[in-house]
């Protein structure tokens, strides 16, 4: 596995109108974390992105996207 | 598995452990300089402050493997990927500096360094991947 998921942190995040430092506070993770997280350099854990997706009331699959399961479906 | 704190809370209760251990640290080494005269005192004493001086070190040493257990997931795979990156290289130079001293090639090493070799290694290799545009 060398690619990262993609996601949609840093719009949502501007919709709500915070701060990395901010969801970071929300998170109770480091503001380094959300930054890994949002710039797709770092893949959270189930508990974490469930955890992402409550916060702002979505689901998993409406914050993250697997860009290897979008082309599989493109060449369906 | 530890008991998972947070981030916040990790960070609290390292800095709790950390910094006393720091002060001890100081106040021992003036401490024992001032106390040790090392052509009067005796071995015993010599050998107490010796072990006093290193204990608040080896305190913070697991305050700092405590934090990494109990701190958020991603602060801890980049600081345990550091600590074993700088545990690899702190021993690649301590079996490069043994087999030169076995093949006598140098003479003495004070093992006194491998400490700060390693806190600088762990701290070089937790920063090292973000100058290179990597996070981890």
């Amino acid at each position: 596995m060398g690619r990262f998921m993609e996601n949609i942190i840093r719009t949502l995040r501007a919709e709500y109108g915070w701060s990395q430092a901010a969801l970071a506070e929300k998170l109770d993770v480091s503001r380094q974390s959300v930054n890994a997280i949002e710039t797709g350099k770092y893949d959270p854990s189930l508990p974490l992105a469930f955890a992402i997706a409550r916060l702002f009331g979505k689901s998993i699959e409406d914050v993250f996207q697997d860009p290897a399961a979008t082309e599989v479906k493109a060449a369906e | 598995m530890a008991q998972q704190f947070g981030f916040n809370a990790a960070r609290k209760r390292y800095h709790r452990i950390f910094w006393p251990a720091m002060i001890a640290y100081v106040v021992i080494v003036l401490g024992g300089a001032w106390i040790i005269d090392k052509q009067e005192s005796p071995t015993w004493l010599t050998a107490t402050v010796a072990v006093l001086t290193a204990l608040p070190v080896c305190l913070a040493l697991w305050a700092i493997v405590r934090w990494m257990s109990e701190t958020d997931e991603y602060t801890r795979i980049k600081h345990l990927k550091g600590f074993a990156r700088g545990a690899a290289i702190t021993i690649s130079g301590v079996f490069v500096i043994g087999f030169l001293q076995l093949f006598e090639v140098i003479e003495n090493f004070e093992v006194f360094w491998i400490g700060p070799a390693f806190f600088l290694s762990y701290g070089l290799a937790t920063c090292a991947p973000g100058w290179f545009g990597k996070t981890v």
